[in-house]
C-alpha cells in the first residue's frame, strides 16, 4: 500500500505482524523486538538519500500486544514485556521519524530567535518626540552539522503588524489542514 | 551637538530629560540606573521595566508618565552605544554633552563598563547589518504521511523571506516545524507588546 506524499521520502512500507498460535509469547515478543530494533538501527544510521521507513500502526501494535497478553490471562512477564516493547517502539519511532525528517529537509531550520526593541532617535519618524520603537529580530538559521547563519531584521510597528497578519494567515491554514484539539 | 552614539539630531526634550536626571539624589540615581541596566540585560522584559519605573516613581513622589518618557530618552544612549560598540569613556562624554553632571555620568559609564561584556553578548544586530523584511511567502511541506493521526507531526512550514539588504534584495529560506512556527509567532507577539509599551 503506498503511503507518504511526493515531496520528500520516496518509499515506506508497513510491517505486518501476524499472530502465530504455535509461537511462544516470549519468542514472539523477542522476534518482534529484534525485527523492530534491526529496522530502527538501519534506518537511523542510514545516510543514503533514498530511505525506507518501517512504520507499524500504533493500533496494530497495541492489538498484537494485547492479543499476546490476553493469551497468558494477563500474566506478569508477558504484560511487562508488552509494555516495555510498546514503550521501546514508541520511543524508536520518534527517533526514526526525526531522523527521516532531518535527512529530508531541503532548507535550513530555525535554530534560534532573539529580539529587542530600540527607540529611534530621529524625531522625523512618526512625529512623536522620540520617533517610534523599532524591533530588531535576529534569526539563527542552519542545517544539521553546519554552522549557523544569522539574519537580522528591523521592524517598525507597521511592519510588525503586517508580519503578524501573515502569520495569522499561516495559522488559519494550519488549522484547516490539521485542526487543533 | 557632537555625539558618539548617534549622528541624528536629537529633539530638545532629550537634553531637558538628561538635565532633569541631575535632580535625583545619591540614592535615587543609582537605583534608577540599576533598573535601566536590568532592562538592558533582559530586553524582552519590557513590562517588568515599566512596572519598576512605576514603583520608583511612587516611592519618590514622581509621576510615572514623565519618568517613563524620561527613561525613553535615557535608553537612546546605551542602545546607540551598543550598535556602535562605544567605550565607557565615550558614553561618559556623550552623557556630559547631553547635560548630565560629571559624577552621574561617571557612575553611568562605570556601570556600562561593568556590564558591557554581557550586553554585547546579548546585543541583537550589534555586529550584523540590519535589514528590512520586504515580503514573506510560505507553503507547507508534508513528509512521511502514514495516517491521519500523524498529520500534525509531519507538517513543515517552508518560509521565504524577501529581505532588503542595502540596495539589493535577497531571499532567505527556512523550514519550521509547527512548534517552531508557534514559538516564532509567540516571540513576535511579545516584541509587538514590547513596542506598545514604548510607543
Amino acid at each position: 500500500m503506498p503511503c507518504g506524499d511526493g515531496l520528500h521520502v520516496t518509499r515506506c512500507f508497513r510491517v505486518h505482524v501476524t499472530e502465530k498460535r504455535n509461537m511462544a509469547d516470549v519468542d514472539a515478543a523477542k522476534a518482534l523486538g529484534g525485527l523492530l530494533s534491526g529496522i530502527a538501527q538501519r534506518v537511523y544510521h542510514n545516510n543514503e538519500a533514498s530511505i525506507a521507513a518501517a512504520d507499524m500502526d500504533p493500533a496494530q501494535l497495541e492489538a498484537f500486544l494485547t492479543a499476546q497478553t490476553r493469551r497468558q490471562g494477563g500474566g506478569g512477564v508477558t504484560a511487562e514485556q508488552a509494555a516495555a516493547l510498546s514503550r521501546f517502539w514508541k520511543g524508536q519511532r520518534v527517533r526514526v521519524r526525526e531522523s527521516l525528517l532531518a535527512q529530508s529537509r531541503w532548507e535550513p531550520g530555525l535554530r534560534g530567535l532573539s529580539w529587542r526593541v530600540d527607540l529611534q532617535t530621529a524625531a522625523s519618524r512618526g512625529g512623536a518626540d522620540h520617533g517610534g520603537p523599532v524591533a530588531l529580530v535576529e534569526l539563527e538559521l542552519g542545517r544539521a552539522g553546519q554552522d549557523s547563519d544569522f539574519v537580522c531584521l528591523e521592524f517598525d510597528e507597521l511592519k510588525v503588524n503586517q508580519l503578524l497578519k501573515k502569520m495569522a494567515d499561516v495559522q488559519e491554514s494550519v488549522d484547516r489542514i490539521a485542526p487543533r484539539t | 551637538m557632537l555625539l558618539h552614539f548617534t549622528k541624528d539630531v536629537l529633539p530638545d526634550s532629550v537634553s531637558t530629560d538628561f538635565q532633569n536626571l541631575n535632580k535625583l539624589n545619591e540614592q535615587q540615581f543609582p537605583r534608577l540606573i540599576e533598573i535601566l541596566f536590568q532592562f538592558l540585560l533582559e530586553p524582552k522584559e519590557t513590562e517588568r521595566f515599566m512596572q519598576l519605573l512605576g514603583e520608583f516613581a511612587g516611592e519618590h513622589g514622581m509621576s510615572a508618565g514623565p519618568l517613563k518618557n524620561l527613561m525613553k530618552s535615557v535608553l537612546l544612549v546605551p542602545q546607540g552605544a551598543l550598535r556602535k560598540n562605544l567605550t565607557a569613556e565615550q558614553i561618559k562624554e556623550d552623557l556630559v554633552t547631553l547635560g548630565l553632571s560629571e559624577d552621574k555620568a561617571a557612575h553611568f559609564s562605570q556601570q556600562w563598563g561593568q556590564h558591557y561584556a554581557a550586553l554585547s553578548r546579548l546585543a541583537v544586530g550589534q555586529t550584523l547589518m540590519v535589514n528590512q523584511l520586504v515580503d514573506m511567502e510560505w507553503k507547507f511541506g508534508v513528509t512521511v504521511g502514514t495516517s491521519e493521526i500523524q498529520k500534525v507531526g509531519n507538517i513543515f512550514l517552508q518560509l521565504k523571506l524577501v529581505v532588503k539588504k542595502g540596495i539589493s534584495t535577497e531571499n532567505v529560506y527556512m523550514e519550521l516545524t509547527l512548534p517552531q512556527f508557534y514559538n516564532f509567532l509567540h516571540e513576535m507577539e511579545r516584541a509587538k507588546a514590547s513596542m506598545e509599551c514604548f510607543s
